[in-house]
């Protein structure tokens, strides 16, 4: 009976050993593959959301709000390329991508060409977040030759996981990413000497609830322990970033995907493995508005200068040119104001010159556009044969061709719309428009592009008769700055 | 006694009035001083008042203003109500004032350059929104180096008809006519400024898109390249557009050789604006096809037109023709020099044989 009992207990200590050795075989020596790190070279999470409209000839889609990885436009850049792929997955409608302009409203994108077709209700917005992948580790213990490097890429489950649309899921566990039709040549490994790592590495694209693998042989050689390595999937065309999990995510945070990378015997018995984190996150868009702005400055110009080839008679203010007393006839007097204009706006600008009336004794109204000193006024010049007007230029040369009148000079850049010595002439001039003929106010300045700091001298020129009759003559010239339409 | 207390009293008196006197020189003169101190800080107040005003407007010698946005876009709804924002900005050292006014404007030039109306009658009711348009204020102040955001309402009526509505919202401080000194003959005139921010309503509702190229003109001989081309195109519908375009010029094997893109630019409604590129290279040969292929509005139309150039660097060819034919002529004359020789050569060698004959013969002669 005693023996009985010793064999029993003897027999349930060895099965107890036994269940331990069977259930919990010691492999060979495994231990952790240290300063392991996988680094996406884009970490945006992809954009997928369902259609809700889309119509043909519109640039405007609205989209779904519940039910898809993206409800709304808040991950939608400017510049972003969309496609709209249908449920399938066969291709972009209409074989063609798109680019989104901006975001109009939470679930409205507008797009910078309008749709070439109707969308469907069961189509997807998507716009594809891809990259490089490198990851990179240091070995613990030896890969022998024949050994390998295994990488293990989550991939969605059920999903078409290496067609290039971003895979969705409805948690991270589920989730992952797509291959997208990656190839060896696109897989480099460096570290151990190079060229012992096989060039065409063994890509094992997942299926149903199955992850990718990769596969690198050590071809030549073994790998030494406290090796450091590293495995480069190319930026063209990378491998696709998930789009958010569909149930529980909080844009802002990342949806965290685990790597995994072991190293292998001849055998397939693992060596030596890591689980790398890589974190897929929501870009951050980081914009500023810039306002088209115009500035304009108009600036006197004091006597004793040299504007438009004369020496000016006269100190001007910025609002008023003061000829003060005329008491010589049939000379010239001269006068200047500096206009300068700034703007970004990307059609440019244009400075129009206008008066009240031509110049009346005491104010007075001077009738029609040719109002002479026999009606008290003195005339808008016609310059030398009368044959300048607000729109055509001529010489003016002659002092007893009488009349008040302007040219212009660039002082910064060229944007006076006519110059005093063009065509050869001395003092090329035109009319001030009259508004009270009405004549059509014409630009003194202008340009079709942004400019900085472009300025122009308006030089004035007057000159009275002998006759003209004594008296105060005035009138009120007028300056107009727009940004061109 | 009576006289003794008459003089006393009239003594007194006279005291009392000496002193009264006094009494009133010294009050005279405290107004007086008074007064002219008064009449001092008067006319110190009033020169450093007019000093103040002649600084800062009178006298000024820059005005350094700022619009922004120099245009801007809204879309509204009819019986909407909406505000927008200008602000205005002085650079300068002084203060300046002026008045703030709402106006309808249009382009009626090739340029795109606006013109404002001064009287909303004057424009056609189609674009005008100015009397949509409410400011709180008419009149305002920008201190020195300050800026003022202006916010202006838009009560869009309930019948406003879809399209587009352009208005101008301006700043203008005024201009001063100098002041008169009373010479005999004497001139000035009176110089304001008008910065305006240009807004662009649009009007929600169905809207007429059409447009065309009305002008695609490029001279249909040339010598050299680049080919200066003109394109006018013609916004007939009710809102602007900004047409995107793309030039190209394909040569006589059908290849395209060169391609520029239009610059985008509004063209307002019932307004043609011109663009002017240059397509090619300097030397080319031959019939070029000209294409001038565009987009424009919200649904995406298109336009095209295309011409047909001949560019023939004729100065060169005709160069190069003379060149063969006096080369040609050259070797004519050469090769017909060469023949003249061989013939003469030939002849001098005919008559040597004859005179070789000739003494052959004499010399058998002499022999028999």
């Amino acid at each position: 009976m005693k023996k009985a009992r010793k064999i029993i207990l003897l027999f349930f200590v060895f099965s107890q050993f036994a269940v331990l050795f069977i259930g919990y075989p010691s492999l060979v020596d495994t231990a952790s593959l240290t300063s392991a790190s996988a680094t996406l070279s884009n970490s945006r999470l992809s954009y997928r959301a369902g259609v809700a409209t889309g119509s043909s000839g519109a640039s405007t889609v609205d989209i779904d709000t519940s039910g898809f990885s993206d409800s709304n436009t808040n991950h939608l850049f400017p510049k972003d390329v969309v496609c709209f792929a249908d449920a399938n997955f066969q291709g972009c409608s209409q074989q063609t991508t798109y680019t989104v302009h901006n975001a109009v409203d939470a679930d409205t994108l507008q797009l910078f060409s309008p749709l070439s077709a109707a969308l469907g209700a069961n189509d997807l917005v998507i716009a594809t977040q891809s990259g490089s992948l490198t990851i990179a580790f240091t070995t613990n213990a030896v890969i022998p030759t024949a050994g390998d490097i295994l990488v293990t890429i989550p991939m969605a489950n059920s999903a078409s996981g290496n067609d290039g649309f971003p895979d969705s899921s409805s948690a991270v566990s589920t989730g992952g990413f797509d291959l997208n039709a990656i190839a060896a040549a696109d897989i480099s490994t460096t570290g151990c000497t190079d060229a012992n790592w096989v060039t065409t590495e063994t890509i094992a694209v997942g299926s149903g609830s199955t992850d990718h693998t990769i596969r690198i042989d050590r071809q030549t050689g073994s790998c030494a322990a406290s090796s450091a390595v590293t495995i480069t999937i190319d930026s063209s065309p990378g491998i696709v970033n998930p789009p958010p999990i569909t149930s529980g995510h909080t844009q802002g945070v990342a949806d965290i995907y685990t790597i995994n990378v072991k190293t292998r015997d001849g055998s397939d018995n693992t060596l030596d493995e890591v689980d790398i984190d890589i974190a897929p996150i929501e870009a951050v868009l980081v914009s500023a508005t810039v306002d088209e702005t115009l500035a304009f400055t108009v600036a006197a110009v004091a006597a004793a200068a040299s504007t438009c080839g004369q020496t000016t008679d006269v100190t001007t203010t910025a609002y008023s040119v003061p000829w003060g007393t005329l008491s010589t006839a049939d000379s010239f007097s001269e006068a200047s104001q500096q206009l300068t204009v700034s703007t970004n706006a990307d059609g440019g600008y244009s400075v129009t010159i206008e008066e009240n009336d031509q110049m009346g004794k005491n104010g007075g109204s001077c009738s029609g556009a040719s109002a002479g000193e026999s009606v008290n006024c003195i005339e808008d010049t016609t310059c030398d044969g009368a044959a300048c007007t607000e729109s055509t230029s001529a010489d003016w040369a002659t002092a007893s061709n009488n009349g008040l009148g302007f040219s212009l000079a660039n002082q910064s850049g060229s944007d006076a719309e006519f110059l005093y010595n063009e065509s050869s002439r001395t003092f090329s001039s035109r009319q001030v428009a009259d508004q009270e003929v009405p004549e059509t106010k014409a630009a003194v300045m202008s340009s079709a592009a942004p400019v900085s700091g472009s300025s122009v001298y308006v030089c004035y020129r007057i000159s009275i008769s002998g006759t003209q009759p004594a008296g105060y003559y005035y009138n009120k010239v007028k300056y107009t700055a727009t940004a061109t339409f | 006694m009576n006289k003794q207390k008459n003089s006393k009293s009239e003594i007194r008196n006279s005291r009392q009035i000496q002193n009264s006197n006094f009494l009133n020189s010294k009050i005279v003169s405290c107004f007086v001083l008074r007064a002219s101190n008064l009449f001092f800080i008067l006319v110190l107040f009033t020169s450093s008042l007019l000093l103040f005003t002649f600084n800062s407007v009178f006298a000024q010698s820059v005005i350094p203003l700022t619009a922004s946005p120099a245009r801007q876009e809204i879309l509204v709804d009819p019986s909407e109500q909406q505000t927008v924002t200008v602000r205005f900005l002085n650079q300068g050292d002084s203060p300046i004032s002026g008045i703030i006014r709402v106006a309808d404007f249009i382009v009626d030039n090739k340029d795109g350059i606006p013109r404002i109306l001064e009287d909303s009658s004057q424009a056609s009711p189609k674009y005008t929104a100015s009397t949509w348009i409410k400011s709180n204020s008419d009149r305002i102040t920008i201190a020195s180096k300050d800026n003022v955001l202006l916010q202006f309402n838009i009560q869009v009526p309930d019948n406003a008809r879809a399209g587009g509505r352009y208005v101008a919202i301006f700043f203008e401080p005024e201009g001063v006519v100098p002041q008169e000194t009373g010479a005999n003959q004497e001139a000035g005139s009176g110089v304001s400024t008008r910065l305006a921010s240009l807004l662009y309503i649009r009007v929600s509702g169905e809207i007429s898109e059409q447009a065309m190229i009305s002008r695609f003109f490029a001279s249909g001989f040339v010598e050299f390249g680049p080919i200066k081309i003109e394109t006018d195109i013609l916004n007939r519908g009710d809102y602007h557009i900004r047409p995107k375009g793309v030039l190209a010029l394909v040569n006589p094997f059908g290849s395209v050789v060169a391609q520029e893109t239009l610059k985008e630019e509004n063209i307002f409604p019932d307004t043609l604006r011109t663009f002017e590129n240059e397509l090619g290279s300097k030397y080319m040969l031959g019939r070029y096809k000209l294409t001038l292929t565009a987009s424009y509005g919200e649904k995406g139309q298109s336009m095209s037109r295309s011409i047909f150039i001949w560019i023939v660097p004729w100065r060169i060819i005709l160069i190069l023709i003379l060149t063969i034919i006096i080369i040609w002529f050259i070797i004519k004359s050469l090769k017909r020099k060469a023949s003249k020789n061989s013939e003469s050569l030939k002849k001098e060698l005919e008559i040597e044989k004859q005179e070789i004959d000739r003494l052959k013969k004499q010399i058998s002669k002499r022999a028999d």
